[in-house]
C-alpha cells in the first residue's frame, strides 16, 4: 500500500517533484499518488465594510454576500488546482508512469498528509513553494510543517531533477540516522549507485572504526565511510562535502534534537534545507 | 497544550482584525453607555464591563470574532436587583453568574442548545430587538421637539452615510456630528454626562461590599441563575451565527467557560455581567474581523477611547445614543420572520410569537425561551404521535383477529393506541403484532397492558408477538452501534 505521495502546487518546484517521485517510485517499485491541497480561505476576510451600520435583516444579507464571494473564490481555486494536477498527470505520463492516483483536497497540506500517514511510503515535496521567488533563503512553510509531523521519509526536491548516482547519508549517531541507514541499505538504491556515509567528528565517533561498529554486518560493504573533522558547523561541513563530491541525494535524520536546543544552537536540518545544493531525503 | 489552547484563533488577518476591532469599539461605546442606563447604573459600570469581558473572552472564549460585552439582554434582568439592593449586590451577582457559567461549561451544558429550536431562537432575537427599542422610549418621552429632530437626523446619518463612503463607521459620524452641532448651537439637551459617572482611570480591583451571608446568596441567586441562562443562551446563539458567517466551527462548552471566567473577573473590576452581542458580532464580521485579535482590540480601544476622550464623551447628547440603539434594534430584529409567518407551519409561527410575547410581557428572556422550548417539544410530540397506524385482519375460520401496529407508541399516542382496538367484538383469539412498532416509554407499555387486560376480561385470548423488537427503544441508550443497518430498520417504520 505504501504509496509515493507527490505534493504538487503551482510553483517551479512542481516539475522536479514529479520527476523525483517517478524516479523513487520506479526504484522502490511503489505507486504514485499525486496530491494537491487547495487552501482553506476561512482565516482571511475577503469582504470588509467599515460602515458599522446594521441594516434590515443584517445577518442573512451578510451571509449571502459572504457565501457569494467565497463561492467565486472557491471556483477559481478549484480550476487552478485542476490545471496543476492536469499538468502533473501529463508529466508523469511522459515519464512512463501510467498507474497513479490523484488526490485533490481542500485544507492544509499538513492535515491532508497526516490523515493518510498509514498509506504513505515516501512524501515528495518541493523545498519551496509558490512564494519561492520572494524568499530565496528560507525554505517552504509547508515543508517544515509536514516534516515535523509525519513519521515517514520525506524527499525535499531541489529546483530541477538530477539523475541520482551518488548518494550520501549524514549520520549523527542518533535514532533517526540509524533508521535512514537501515532504509537505504534495505532498498535498491544502495545497489545501483555509490553510497557514502559521513559523520562530523563527535566524542564517540572519532574514527572510521567507530563508525563501522555502528553499522550492521551486512551494511558495511555497501557504504563508503567518511569522518569529517570538527568544523565550524556540521551543516557547513556537510554542505561542502556534498558540493565537493557532487552528491545527488543527501539522506539524514531530521530534527533529532530537542526544540530548546534548536532554538538556541540551531537546527542542522533547517540549515541544510536552506543551503544544500542537492535534494534531501529526511527521516524522523 | 495550554499554549495550543490559547494560541488557536489568532490567525493571519492582522490588519483587518485590528480595523474591525476599531469599528466595533466605536459602535460599542454608545451601546455600553445605553445598556448601563437601562440597568440603572453609572455608564462607567457598563464601560468597564465591556472592556474586561471583551479582553478576557478574546483569550479564553470559544468563538473567535465574536464580541462579548455589556448587553441589553443582561441589563434588563438587573434592573430590579439594582433598584432594590444597590450596585454592590450587582457585582456579587456578576461573580456568582460567572461561577455558574463555568460550572455549566464544565458540565457540557452547551450541548443542550440543540433543544432550542430555530423558531425559539428567532423569537428570542425579535424579543431582544423589541426590548432594546422599548428601553429607548422613556428617553424619547423625556425629550422635546429638538430631541426628536436630532434623533431623526442621527438615524438619517447612520443609514445614508454609507452611500457616501464605507470607510468610516457611520455611527461614529452620527455621534460626532450631533455632538458638534449640539455644542455649537448650545442646545439644551440631555447628555451622557447627566446620566452618571464615566471612567476616569483603569478599572480597580475591589471585593463587592456585601455581607457574606446566606441572606445575600438568597438575594442574588435567582438573579444569577437568570443571568447565567440569558448570557449563555445569547452567547451560544451568537456563536452559531458567527459560525455560519465565518464558515468555521467553535467549541460551545469552551465558550461557556470563557463567559464564566470573564463575568467572574468583571465582578471584581466593578462591571456588570455581560454576554455576546449579536449586532456587534455581525458588524465585526462585516468589517472583516475573523480572529481573536478583533475582540481584543475592540476591548482595549474602547477603554483607551473612553479614558482619552472622556470629556468629549460626556458631551454626547442622548439623542445620538437613542439613534444608535434604534439602529441596533432594527438590525437585530429578523424582518424575514414576519414575511415567513404566512408561509411557515402554524406551530412554528406560534412558538415564535409566543416566545416574543412572553419575553416582552415579563421582560425576562429566559422565561420566554423556556416557554418556547416547552411548546416546541409539545408540538413535536404531537406530530410524532400521529405516526401510528393499526390495521387488523380477521381470520373467519379460526375466529382470530390479528392487529398489526405500525409506528411510534409513547405518551402522546398511548390513548389513540388503546382506542384502535375493538373490544366489543366477540371473538376467541386476538393476536397483536407489535414487531413493526416502537415503544418509547412506560406509557406505551402501560397502554399495551391495559389493552391486553381489557381483552382478557371479555374472555378473549390475547397473544402479543414481536414485543422484544418493539421495546428495544424503551431503554435510554439505544445500542445500535454494532448493527450498521439497525438504524435504517428502526426508522423504516
Amino acid at each position: 500500500m505504501a504509496d509515493i505521495f507527490a505534493c504538487v502546487d503551482g510553483s517551479i518546484y512542481a516539475d522536479s517533484v514529479i520527476d523525483y517521485a517517478a524516479w523513487i517510485g520506479n526504484a522502490l517499485d511503489r505507486k504514485i499518488q499525486l496530491v494537491h491541497a487547495q487552501a482553506l480561505h476561512n482565516e482571511e476576510a475577503l469582504v470588509s465594510d467599515l460602515s458599522g451600520a446594521i441594516g434590515i435583516d443584517a445577518q442573512s444579507v451578510l451571509l449571502e454576500k459572504l457565501a457569494a464571494v467565497d463561492e467565486e473564490r472557491g471556483k477559481l481555486d478549484q480550476k487552478k488546482g485542476q490545471l496543476i494536477l492536469d499538468h502533473a498527470k501529463e508529466r508523469l505520463k511522459e515519464q512512463g508512469v501510467t498507474d497513479f492516483k490523484v488526490l485533490h483536497q481542500r485544507g492544509a497540506l499538513v492535515d491532508v498528509v497526516v490523515e493518510r500517514d498509514a498509506q504513505i511510503g515516501v512524501v515528495v515535496m518541493g523545498k519551496r513553494g509558490e512564494h519561492a521567488p520572494s524568499s530565496p533563503i528560507h525554505f517552504g512553510v509547508n515543508l517544515e510543517r509536514v516534516l515535523r509531523v509525519i513519521h515517514k521519509p520525506l524527499l525535499a526536491a531541489d529546483k530541477s531533477f538530477r539523475p541520482v548516482k551518488k548518494i550520501a547519508l549524514a549520520f549523527d549517531g542518533g535514532e533517526s540516522g540509524k533508521r535512514a541507514i537501515d532504509w537505504l541499505a534495505g532498498s535498491r538504491l544502495a545497489a545501483n549507485g555509490e553510497c557514502h556515509i559521513l559523520t562530523v567528528e563527535t566524542d564517540d565517533l572519532k574514527t572510521k572504526e567507530d563508525l563501522d561498529r555502528k553499522l550492521a554486518e551486512d551494511q558495511r560493504s555497501q557504504f563508503e565511510t567518511h569522518i569529517i573533522r570538527q568544523a565550524s558547523k556540521p551543516s557547513t561541513a556537510i554542505a561542502k562535502f556534498v558540493e565537493n563530491n557532487q552528491i545527488d541525494l543527501l539522506l539524514m535524520g531530521a530534527y533529532s534534537h530537542s526544540r530548546i536546543r534548536q532554538l538556541f544552537i540551531g537546527s542542522t536540518t533547517s540549515e541544510l534545507l536552506g543551503s544544500c545544493a542537492c535534494s534531501l531525503l529526511l527521516f524522523r | 497544550m495550554i499554549t495550543d489552547y490559547l494560541s488557536a484563533g489568532w490567525r493571519s488577518n492582522f490588519y483587518r482584525d485590528l480595523l474591525a476591532g476599531m469599528v466595533v469599539a466605536l459602535a460599542l461605546i454608545p451601546e455600553a453607555i445605553a445598556f448601563s442606563i437601562i440597568a440603572g447604573v453609572d455608564p462607567q459600570v457598563g464601560l468597564y464591563a465591556s472592556f474586561s469581558i471583551a479582553v478576557i473572552t478574546a483569550f479564553v472564549g470559544g468563538r473567535p470574532a465574536m464580541i462579548s460585552a455589556a448587553t441589553g439582554a443582561m441589563a434588563l434582568v438587573m434592573v430590579s436587583l439594582v433598584k432594590d439592593h444597590g450596585l454592590q449586590y450587582l457585582f456579587a451577582a456578576t461573580l456568582l453568574t460567572g461561577i455558574l457559567q463555568c460550572i455549566a461549561g464544565l458540565l457540557k451544558l452547551g450541548t443542550l442548545l440543540r433543544f432550542v429550536s430555530r423558531s425559539v431562537m428567532t423569537g428570542f432575537v425579535n424579543a431582544l430587538a423589541i426590548l432594546i427599542f422599548l428601553a429607548q422610549v422613556p428617553e424619547i418621552a423625556l425629550g422635546n421637539m429638538q430631541m426628536y429632530l436630532m434623533t431623526g437626523a442621527g438615524l438619517a446619518i447612520i443609514y445614508l452615510f454609507p452611500y457616501l463612503t464605507r470607510k468610516i463607521p457611520s455611527p461614529l459620524v452620527c455621534i460626532t456630528f450631533l455632538t458638534a452641532v449640539s455644542i455649537f448651537a448650545d442646545m439644551d439637551l440631555r447628555r451622557v454626562g447627566d446620566m452618571g459617572a464615566l471612567p476616569a482611570s483603569l478599572p480597580q480591583f475591589l471585593w463587592p461590599d456585601v455581607p457574606y451571608t446566606l441572606e445575600t446568596l438568597r438575594i442574588i441567586f435567582p438573579y444569577s441563575c437568570t443571568l447565567m441562562a440569558v448570557g449563555l443562551l445569547e452567547s451560544l446563539m451568537t456563536a452559531v451565527i458567527v459560525d455560519d458567517l465565518t464558515d468555521t466551527n467553535s467549541n460551545k462548552n469552551r465558550e461557556c467557560v470563557g463567559q464564566g471566567i470573564a463575568n467572574f473577573i468583571t465582578g471584581f473590576l466593578g462591571g456588570m455581567a455581560g454576554c455576546a452581542m449579536i449586532g456587534q458580532s455581525v458588524i465585526n464580521v462585516k468589517s472583516g474581523g475573523r480572529g481573536r485579535l478583533s475582540t481584543l482590540s475592540a476591548g482595549i480601544l474602547l477603554l483607551f477611547l473612553i479614558l482619552v476622550l472622556g470629556e468629549w464623551v460626556k458631551q454626547i447628547p442622548m439623542a445620538a445614543l437613542v439613534a444608535v440603539m434604534i439602529m441596533v434594534s432594527i438590525g437585530t430584529f429578523s424582518w424575514a420572520s414576519i414575511k415567513n409567518l404566512a408561509s411557515h407551519p402554524k406551530s412554528s409561527s406560534l412558538v415564535m410569537v409566543t416566545t416574543v410575547v412572553v419575553v416582552v410581557i415579563t421582560h425576562d428572556l429566559a422565561k420566554g425561551v423556556f416557554i418556547g422550548v416547552l411548546m416546541s417539544a409539545l408540538f413535536f410530540a404531537r406530530k410524532v404521535s400521529r405516526l401510528l397506524t393499526i390495521d387488523s385482519l380477521l381470520d373467519e375460520s379460526s375466529q382470530e383477529r390479528t392487529y398489526s401496529v405500525h409506528g411510534q407508541v409513547f405518551f402522546a399516542s398511548a390513548e389513540s393506541f388503546a382506542a384502535a382496538f375493538n373490544f366489543k367484538e366477540v371473538i376467541e383469539r386476538v393476536t397483536i403484532n407489535v414487531s413493526a412498532a416502537h415503544f418509547w416509554d412506560l406509557s406505551a407499555v402501560g397502554a399495551l397492558d391495559k389493552v391486553v387486560l381489557k381483552f382478557r376480561r371479555e374472555g378473549t385470548e390475547v397473544n402479543v408477538i414481536g414485543l422484544n423488537s418493539a421495546s428495544a427503544t424503551i431503554v435510554d441508550r439505544l445500542a445500535i452501534h454494532d448493527k450498521p443497518d439497525a438504524l435504517e430498520q428502526m426508522l423504516a417504520h
